[in-house]
């Protein structure tokens, strides 16, 4: 529908990827739910998050928190929550979420030095 | 490219049982199979597509071969990505019950 939708998502890079939701709140409710700790803990544990502070907000628009995971080796992510007013009263949720900077390029780097022709074998 | 072997290799839904199988521990294939609707060359051969994306390896104890999660950066990715992917459409329903309440 529109390029600038497309464009953002040409750009999620492979490190990361993005979801879009519609909810029937308003926008300011949808705020309030997620960047109060008291309401964002309701739907997000507190132990999915590196910080509860978020990392940047923009009021009513936009917030960034840093999470890590649970399990081994706990890679650290970082996720933006971006809300529009969608126009019947409810509120478009944008979710990007992307490994940290400095967690895919360790990763990318273990993979260069221990690269080698992928090979079809039969087992 | 790499990035894209892995992709096609989780698009097949019987690979990605493997692969999810596998990110709980490493096991056989015959172990592998238990549950599943798929005879052994099937599954040698998924196996053998995931190991050339190298989402999988094979790991020999003696007579016996296990697989596990390659522990190399882009499994980890694609685990990481598969585990994300399906996390927050739970959590976004956990988020519209709050919403609900919060009208009331």
């Amino acid at each position: 529908m529109n390029d600038v939708k497309a464009k953002v998502q040409a750009k999620v890079p492979e490190s990361g990827f993005e979801q879009r939701y519609e909810l029937d709140a308003s926008p300011e409710n949808v705020w309030r739910a997620i960047s109060i700790a008291e309401f964002r803990e309701k739907w997000l544990p507190r132990e999915a998050l590196a910080e509860p502070q978020s990392l940047s907000e923009t009021p009513g628009k936009e917030i960034r928190y840093k999470m890590r995971d649970d399990t081994p080796p706990h890679l650290e992510s970082t996720v933006t929550f971006t809300i529009a007013p969608n126009g019947s009263g409810g509120t478009s949720l944008r979710i990007l979420h992307e490994l940290t900077g400095a967690t895919f390029e360790r990763l990318a780097k273990t993979v260069a030095n221990g690269n080698s022709p992928p090979l079809m074998l039969a087992a | 490219m790499i990035e894209h072997d892995i992709f096609r290799a989780l698009a097949d839904p019987t690979r990605r049982t493997i692969f999810e199988k596998l990110a709980n521990g490493s096991m056989n294939a015959t172990t592998l199979r238990q549950g599943m609707e798929i005879s052994q060359p099937a599954m040698s051969q998924h196996l053998a597509v995931l190991r050339a994306a190298r989402l999988v390896r094979e790991q020999k104890e003696g007579r016996f071969v296990n697989y596990e999660v390659d522990p190399d950066g882009l499994a980890l990715i694609a685990q990481w990505l598969a585990k994300y992917r399906a996390y927050w459409p739970a959590r976004i329903d956990a988020l519209k019950l709050l919403l609900k309440d919060m009208d009331q």
